[in-house]
């Protein structure tokens, strides 16, 4: 079993667009949606919720009005700005500032806060055309992205375990925090897509830092090309200097916004240049997973690999 | 001498958990009497650090070998700055593990 | 005044509306020497107004965040600071303390909880701050260090450095994650960017979500609005959510971005536009309060 992953610097570079191609693409795979603060996929993949659960958080401190006595010692040590006094002189917390450190119930002569357990979110396993697929919500605010990222992958691990699958497509989160170090965890492959802009060199060099930190094997596409070939160029040298592969590259089309608003992975919607490439992305990583199938010291377990394909 | 092996469940032939800092249990066992202890990892719902507070756990519990199918970079810097050995292995039961551990085949 | 341009996803164009915002308005206050006008980029991920406006850099500091250390010669190895630490940065190896730098949210419960007065802090550094000029607009940003997993921190760094008397804009982190919490957090007013698309109008109800929570007032700002099968307007209409601005839908603007140049001096026909929007911003944050703003 392979995971793939697919991550991008920064938002809006057709991330999602080519993860929900590629699930149509690889057979008897599960999809893991790690872009946990803002997931997408669903609108293309379309999958129906079989399960959903609550997905607990960090601590939040509770302040009970009646013991608080309005000495205000709390918000003397607390250095996240999440304590106040509302009109009555009792403190109070503000619960998306408030990162459950706990030093406020540590300094509280009057016992009047305790530590609770927040909800930060859902998680889901739900049936897509295509096959299975793990996604989940995080409450707005709420700081264990880079746990929820690693609950989602490992529900993922786990039906694709159970269900005797071949490859796990994880679509990761933006950035290069903590959310995007828990998707990169594990990966066979990382696809990096980005696009012919300033940004897109610029955000390159910042995710590669963090790529090489996982020595993950990793292949650049860029997408939209055309719209500036210079640029364009540019960053397939960088993918050159960083020991990185090139994928692919895909043209620029409006009718890629069409395919969304309509709801479809683009690969059903339309036979064209757009399409093509993407199937190209997906033939090449899997000659570099392939090639490094062979050159690595397990010959036995590819032949195993290759048969249960069969 | 005692040895941890992470556990999904409560039993010495429940499989063992993959993961380290989110294991459901810490089975451990003494080589010494063949006793067997679980205890219910205390940090699973904890929003981070877990691979530190396992590390310290199991320490504090007088472990010296820790067996679990992978460990975090931050666990893996406790165990280590303790002199913790730490074997690694791909799937079993408690049981399996402990067998393989005294055979010397992890 | 401080206005936040954010959005429930990345690539919608908030850099791209932040830093034409902020440079229409710092051109037009140009000749007034009480108004300065400042972008500040928040997005310490990927912190990128600065490849449209190429500043001018004056000066740059370490961001640091304090973490413990321990005086050996007071320390009896009690435990207590690691049973405090809510995040699993402490651990004690008979009679050692160890201390995970990166897992530290700096909240100084172990000082607090050391009954020794055994702890210390010392600063670490987990980025820079950067601070410069691009002609008549001053700028600041952060820089988060790769590898570094929390960005709240040099996002309230930043917030720090907010000067009440300038006109503000700040260029927010993407999603709803908590470094956007914490970027919006007590902003005067945001402005929400969105494109004209399924996914833009799936995250902006996320987006819409969090501003209604935190209290800031808020409208907002379509980029890429498409001239048929509309997503974003009609969707705001019903709700009574204003917007009160829109970038049509052009390669001309796509060609200047991917040059890296400001939509305002690339097509300086945008500049009323931007203009508009920030004298509406305007009104809106002086009407209820009578506060702020510049006439």
């Amino acid at each position: 079993m392979k995971q793939v992953g697919i991550i991008s610097g920064k938002g809006g570079t057709g991330k999602t667009v080519l993860t929900a191609s590629l699930a149509t693409l690889a057979e008897n795979a599960v999809f893991a949606d790690c872009d946990v603060d803002a997931s997408d996929l669903h609108l293309l993949l379309q999958p129906k919720v079989t399960t959903a659960e609550d997905f607990a958080g960090g601590e939040e401190a509770v302040i009970d009005p009646v013991l608080c006595t309005g000495c205000r010692e709390c918000l003397d040590v607390c250095r996240f700005d999440a304590l106040s006094m509302n009109e009555e002189s009792v403190a109070i917390v503000d619960s998306y500032a408030c990162e459950g450190c706990r030093t406020c119930s540590l300094v509280c002569p009057e016992n009047a806060v305790s530590m609770q357990r927040k909800t930060a979110g859902q998680w889901f396993r739900s049936e897509s055309s295509y096959g299975p697929m793990l996604h989940a919500r995080l409450i707005p605010g709420e700081d264990n992205s880079g746990k929820l990222v690693t609950k989602v992958k490992n529900e993922a691990k786990s039906l694709a375990v159970e269900k005797n699958k071949d490859w796990i497509l994880v679509d990761g989160p933006p950035g290069i925090g903590c959310p995007v170090l828990s998707a990169l965890a594990e990966l066979d492959y990382v696809i990096v897509i980005t696009e012919p802009t300033p940004s897109g060199y610029h955000d390159l060099n910042r995710v590669a830092e963090v790529i090489k930190q996982f020595r993950i094997r990793a292949g650049v596409v860029i997408n939209k090309h055309d719209l500036n070939p210079e640029t364009a160029s540019e960053i397939e040298a960088l993918a050159g200097k960083l020991g990185f592969d090139m994928a692919g590259k895909i043209p620029f089309s409006r009718n890629v916004g069409e395919a969304i608003r309509q709801g479809v992975p683009y690969i059903k919607y339309a036979e064209d240049e757009v399409s093509r490439a993407i199937l190209s992305v997906w033939e090449t990583i899997q000659d570099f997973l392939f090639e490094e199938r062979v050159g690595a010291d397990t010959p036995a377990n590819n032949i195993n690999t290759k048969e249960q394909e069969r | 001498m005692i040895i941890c092996i992470t556990s999904q469940e409560e039993s010495i032939d429940a499989q063992a958990d993959p993961r380290f800092g989110r294991c459901a249990y810490f089975v451990f066992y003494n080589t010494e009497t063949e006793e067997t202890e679980f205890v219910r990892n205390p940090n699973t719902e904890d929003a981070g650090g877990v691979g530190v507070k396992a590390g310290q756990f199991v320490i504090d519990k007088g472990a010296e070998v820790v067996i679990s199918h992978k460990f975090g970079p931050n666990a893996e810097n406790v165990l280590n700055t303790a002199g913790i050995e730490m074997k690694t292995h791909d799937g079993g039961t408690v049981r399996e593990l402990i067998e393989a551990y005294r055979n010397n085949s992890l | 005044m401080t206005i936040s341009i954010a959005s429930g996803k990345g690539g919608t164009g908030k850099t791209t509306i932040a830093t034409s915002l902020a440079l229409a308005v710092a051109d037009q206050a140009k000749d007034d020497k009480t108004v300065n006008v400042r972008l500040i980029d928040v997005d310490v991920e990927e912190p990128n107004s600065a490849l449209f406006l190429n500043p001018e850099y004056t000066d740059q500091t370490d961001h640091n965040m304090l973490v413990p250390r321990v005086k050996e010669d007071k320390c009896t190895s009690c435990g207590i600071c690691v049973k405090t630490c809510a995040y699993g940065a402490l651990a004690l190896l008979k009679d050692q303390l160890l201390v995970f730098d990166k897992m530290c949210h700096s909240c100084g419960a172990c000082l607090i909880a050391c009954p020794e007065d055994a702890l210390f802090e010392e600063p670490r550094p987990i980025g820079r701050i950067n601070r410069g000029r691009s002609g008549n607009l001053a700028f600041t940003e952060g820089r988060l260090n790769t590898g570094e997993a929390l960005a709240p921190p040099i996002v309230r760094g930043l917030k720090d450095e907010i000067n009440s008397e300038e006109i503000s804009i700040l260029d927010a982190p993407p999603g709803t994650s908590c470094s956007m919490v914490a970027a919006i957090r007590k902003s005067d007013y945001a402005l929400l960017v969105t494109e004209d698309s399924p996914f833009g109008l799936h995250d902006l109800e996320l987006a819409v979500d969090v501003v209604r929570d935190l209290e800031v007032p808020f409208s907002v700002f379509i980029n890429r609005e498409e001239e048929e099968n509309q997503q974003v307007r009609p969707w705001c209409e019903q709700r009574n959510i204003d917007v009160i601005g829109a970038l049509p839908y052009s390669e001309d603007v796509a060609r200047a971005y991917s040059r890296g140049e400001p939509v305002v001096e690339a097509l300086p026909e945008y500049r009323k536009l931007f203009l508009d929007v920030f004298h509406d911003i305007n009104k809106r944050i002086a009407a209820p309060g009578q506060r702020g703003g510049i006439s």
